[in-house]
């Protein structure tokens, strides 16, 4: 019993020394390219000049100042259609990656399996034509 | 352990601070000489080292390179104003979120083959695991954020028109960037990009090389050419230039998301474009352009085609070679991107949504239907 758990603790610790070596480089990565981006930002924050003054407080726009006080209103609903469009396709092709790794392991099977994913997906892109929802004008 | 972390820390310095970002910091001045060579324009060639030189042709301009320092000086010591209206924090903060995530993805290009110095072996790539591409695909769609951020919190309709735009473009543009590579990861079994450059061009069982009708690298861009145009498409409208600046737009929106931006912020957001075009080359060199091998020589040196004869080379050189032959394939994939952005006109925004939409989602997927056809039945 106490081999088995000994077994089960030094497979685990291994696994996670393998995760470790696998992920440590990207975490490293992460950390170097956030201290660049943060750098830079440093950079520009504290080596130039401070001069403000009240025209700088406007945000830019073209004559009409009073107009531009609160930009949180509504837009266009096309933008959030899109939004909802990309979660759907998405997801779809995320449910492909596998497929696609697989796929020449498997062979004929898969394929018709994934015709039938991709024409269930296809008439829901014919429907999202249909509507109009791809119509920007 | 230790190994691991130095060899990581050499390759992290190397790739980014020796290649990406010295190319991407040349690229801003290429892309202007470039622009104005196609458009008959001498462009930038005034910035010059040897002071009050009044002979033009002796001062030391370096072609025009010294435009690079100037303009990051110029930067860094503009005046850094915060805004009042906005969102001050996320204001400040977005700048990071647009600019990071692309020096992420570097760390999955394989940017060479196998080295051995002072005894020591390494893969020349910082991190191989088997989500490969799974990772840029994530944190490219981090640098959505940065942009959406950036045109929300300057409280100006220029920015937010820019930020929704580049956020719509971007997104829709994903769906067909995923679908194209879908082809690739098919034919090679893998999302890990070095054994994606190990299977374009790779030894049979017997030791003879794999070719394509026995003379040409099974290379992406032979096996999948139309998936190669489909993510050229994809890729130019990803890092938002030129023909699909809409979210910039100069004519219309001022500058888009970073009109509100001054100093190195702004600097940050074109210096991320340049980075994405780097970064854009990388990806595409190693999944259609065969990665870091050069035709026909493998680890053991060169095998050529129809058997002319071998020639065995050390396998350290072999792997040096192939480091300078990925950058040399960088460079040109890059500058054939700058190509583009130069001699292509701009699209209507509703054109790159139907371009998107329309045509390069059901194309794509056609590519992955014949694909898959071909692959079962060969």
């Amino acid at each position: 019993m106490f081999k088995i758990f000994l077994m089960s603790t030094t497979e685990s610790l291994s696994k996670s020394l393998d995760l470790t070596t696998t992920y440590l480089p990207i975490v490293m990565m992460i950390v170097v390219a956030l201290i660049v981006a943060f750098g830079m930002l440093a950079l520009s924050i504290f080596a130039g000049p401070k001069y403000p003054s009240k025209a700088k407080e406007y945000p830019f726009e073209c004559g009409w100042l009073l107009d531009s006080k609160d930009t949180k209103r509504k837009h266009s609903i096309k933008f959030y259609m899109v939004a909802i469009m990309f979660l759907i396709f998405d997801l779809e092709i995320v449910f492909m990656y596998p497929w696609a790794i697989t796929f020449r392991q498997i062979g004929l099977v898969s394929l018709v399996e994934m015709f039938i994913f991709l024409s269930i997906l296809v008439v829901g892109y014919i429907y999202v034509w249909k509507k109009g929802i791809l119509e920007w004008d | 352990m230790v190994e691991l972390i130095i060899w990581t820390i050499i390759k992290i310095l190397f790739i980014l601070f020796f290649v990406t970002l010295p190319l991407a910091g040349v690229l801003t001045v290429v892309d202007r000489r470039e622009s104005s060579m196609i458009q008959d324009r001498i462009g930038p060639n005034r910035a010059n080292l040897s002071g009050d030189v009044w002979d033009l042709s002796k001062r030391w301009r370096f072609l025009g390179l010294l435009h690079l320092l100037a303009d990051g000086i110029k930067m860094i010591f503009k005046e850094d104003y915060s805004i009042k209206s906005g969102n001050r924090w996320i204001h400040t903060f977005a700048p990071i979120l647009a600019f990071f995530p692309g020096l992420v993805i570097l760390s999955i290009i394989p940017f060479g083959g196998n080295v051995t110095v002072f005894g020591s072996s390494t893969n020349l790539q910082i991190a191989s695991f088997d989500s490969g591409m799974l990772l840029a695909f994530a944190f490219s769609s981090i640098a959505v954020y940065g942009i959406t951020l950036a045109g929300w919190s300057s409280n100006n309709k220029f920015s937010l028109l820019g930020g929704v735009r580049a956020t719509s473009q971007m997104l829709s543009y994903e769906v067909v960037l995923g679908l194209t590579l879908m082809g690739i990861f098919m034919i090679y079994g893998t999302l890990e990009l070095n054994t994606i450059v190990q299977g374009q061009q790779s030894l049979k069982v017997d030791g003879t090389p794999d070719l394509l009708f026995g003379f040409l690298p099974k290379w992406g861009i032979f096996l999948q050419p139309f998936a190669m145009l489909l993510y050229v498409a994809a890729a130019t409208a990803e890092t938002k230039r030129a023909p699909f600046d809409v979210p910039e737009a100069e004519s219309e929106l001022v500058s888009g998301f970073f009109t509100e931006y001054g100093s190195m912020k702004m600097g940050m957001f074109l210096f991320a474009e340049y980075a994405e075009v780097v970064i854009f080359s990388m990806i595409f060199t190693t999944l259609f352009l065969g990665g870091y091998h050069v035709p026909y020589l493998y680890d053991s040196g060169f095998i050529l085609p129809f058997g002319w004869g071998s020639l065995s080379i050390n396998p350290t050189l072999v792997g040096f070679i192939q480091m300078l032959t990925f950058l040399l394939k960088v460079i040109i994939v890059a500058w054939g991107h700058l190509v583009i952005r130069w001699t292509l006109p701009r699209f209507r925004y509703d054109q790159v949504l139907r371009l998107g939409w329309k045509m390069l989602l059901p194309l794509a997927l056609a590519n992955i239907i014949i694909t898959a056809i071909v692959l079962s039945f060969i």
